[in-house]
């Protein structure tokens, strides 16, 4: 990213939350949100570009289904991303 | 996991939205299994030690473990987990709610299938406490929010039971009726049921077990709940069992004095009132045949458990709508059961591992065995037992 834009607002905003620290949350997630769809749109370009081609047929990917191999691979995985995504809050203590 | 389901109500489920199942089962997997690992080892090395007194029971821990953070994070996520567990199948039920009526009412109108059968009684009033409160979380309930909700409250339970259950509750989640049907029957070798009774059904997935124990059995589900007996009986005919679908209260239960030879509920006393519990119970004697059992499957009893134990299943009466939980795991089963006019000396209570999981010889072996209790008892986990209880009605 440049900085050649400010990111900065010259004094502040403000916070609604007895704790500043939830508006802080918040406004993380709707960036995080955002972020996601921005990634979730390209997904469904990429799936409509291969239709189009006629590289993949409609629905296909609706229909897809792991084997056993990939279904538990991916049991697995979806599992590390929750364990990774909770025990990174997890670790921060007050020093 | 995949999470669909072996029957005809199956509905097609978009990529994303079994993503988002997955991720949800993931959740709930680390909550119950992790989280909740932390929670126990927070509370033996840091909060135990600093208390003057060990505490008495499971409300003195509940009171000394708030405050922890570890607590804190396993309840909130405990919670928004129960949440997405409902919120991840609902799209797709709404979605398909035209689908699903349809295929409900083909099947129940197949009478090729089974010769099963459903009767409803649109005069039943259900009861203050029932209506009080969606119970764990479950958006409107087993009845549905709408005043004809058709099939859906039973599509929304069977799809969210298979997200909420991790994969730990045995295929079609029916384990605890695989357990106890063949509990019975090892633990009762000259029992030869004509009529088997689960009372508090919903849809009917531990009542199946039942039929495929005892073939020659007349097996029957009640419940409360028109909308989910409508499911159960399209569900049973789709598995082509032959099951009796009756809706009516456990206050007063639709059979004949000794009549029935297998009383069972699953998951249902901690669901009611300390009153209509003792009259469920009392209905179980009255209908049950000399030499008949009534047979409980539960949560264990708080005596039962150690302290920490007993708290970490209050758990969902403070904080997952579940009023009645922990009141009903105070008591006495022993007592109730006496209450209802089982004899003292009739009582059995059995822990036991999951009949589909383990060979049916290692199932066989605790069954001759007193109950041993311990933190897997009744906790989902990936290594839960199921708990037992109940007795023998004398001539
Ligand atoms: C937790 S569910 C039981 C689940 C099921 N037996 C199992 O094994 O998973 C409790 C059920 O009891 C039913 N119920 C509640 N009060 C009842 C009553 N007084 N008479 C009959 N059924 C009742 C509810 O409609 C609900 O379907």
């Amino acid at each position: 990213m440049t900085d050649s834009v400010s990111r900065a607002v010259k004094g502040g905003r403000a916070a609604f939350f007895e704790q500043a620290d939830s508006d802080r949350l918040l406004a993380m997630l709707m960036q995080l949100v955002t972020e996601h769809w921005a990634l979730k749109e390209r997904v469904l370009v990429l799936e409509k570009t291969l239709v189009d081609k006629g590289l993949l047929a409609e629905g296909e990917l609706d229909a897809f289904r792991p084997d056993s191999e990939a279904d538990a691979a991916w049991d697995a995985m979806s599992f590390e991303l929750m364990q990774s995504v909770i025990e990174a809050a997890r670790n921060i203590e007050r020093k | 996991m995949e999470t669909h389901l072996a029957h005809e109500l199956d509905i097609a489920k978009t990529g994303w939205e079994r993503a988002r199942e997955r991720s949800v089962s993931s959740l709930r997997a680390y909550v119950l299994n992790n989280l909740a690992g932390e929670l126990r080892e927070d509370y033996e090395s840091a909060v135990l030690p600093t208390l003057d007194e060990p505490p008495a029971d499971g409300v003195a821990v509940h009171k000394a473990i708030r405050p922890r953070d570890a607590f804190r994070w396993y309840s909130s996520l405990r919670c928004t987990a129960q949440e997405l567990v409902w919120n991840s199948v609902i799209d797709s039920i709404d979605r398909q709610a035209g689908f699903l009526e349809a295929r409900a009412a083909e099947l129940t109108n197949d009478a090729s299938r089974t010769d099963g059968s459903l009767e409803l009684n649109a005069d039943l009033e259900l009861p203050d406490y029932y209506k009080a409160v969606d119970v764990h979380l479950m958006p409107g309930n087993y009845e549905g929010a709408a005043d004809d909700a058709g099939v859906l409250p039973g599509a929304v339970y069977d799809n969210g039971f298979n997200v909420f259950a991790f994969g730990a509750m045995g295929k079609e989640h029916n384990d605890i009726g695989w357990s106890m049907a063949n509990f019975t029957k090892l633990r009762f070798p000259d029992l030869d049921p004509a009529v088997i009774v689960d009372v508090g059904c919903t849809i009917g997935h531990n009542t199946l077990p039942w039929k495929a124990v005892y073939p020659d059995a007349k097996v029957y589900g009640v419940d409360i709940a028109a909308a989910c007996l409508r499911y159960a009986h399209a569900r049973a005919r789709s598995l082509g069992v032959g099951a009796h679908f009756r809706q009516a209260s456990s206050d007063a239960l639709p059979f004949d004095d000794a009549s029935v030879d297998v009383v069972f509920s699953s998951m249902f006393l901690h669901e009611l009132p300390a009153k209509h519990i003792a009259r469920f119970l009392a209905q179980a004697h009255r209908v049950l045949k000399p030499g008949g059992v009534v047979i409980n499957m539960e949560l264990p009893p708080n005596a039962a458990l150690s302290p920490f134990d007993a708290f970490y299943l209050d758990w969902d009466s403070y904080y997952n709508n579940e009023p009645f939980y922990k009141n009903f795991r105070d008591q006495d089963y022993r007592g109730l059961l006496e209450a209802a006019g089982f004899g003292r000396d009739a009582f059995f209570e059995s822990v036991m591992p999951r009949y589909t999981y383990v060979p049916h010889e290692a199932f066989a072996k605790v069954v001759g065995g007193t109950a041993e209790f311990d933190e897997d008892t009744g906790r989902l986990s990936d290594d839960i037992q199921w708990y037992g209880f109940g007795a023998e009605r004398q001539a």
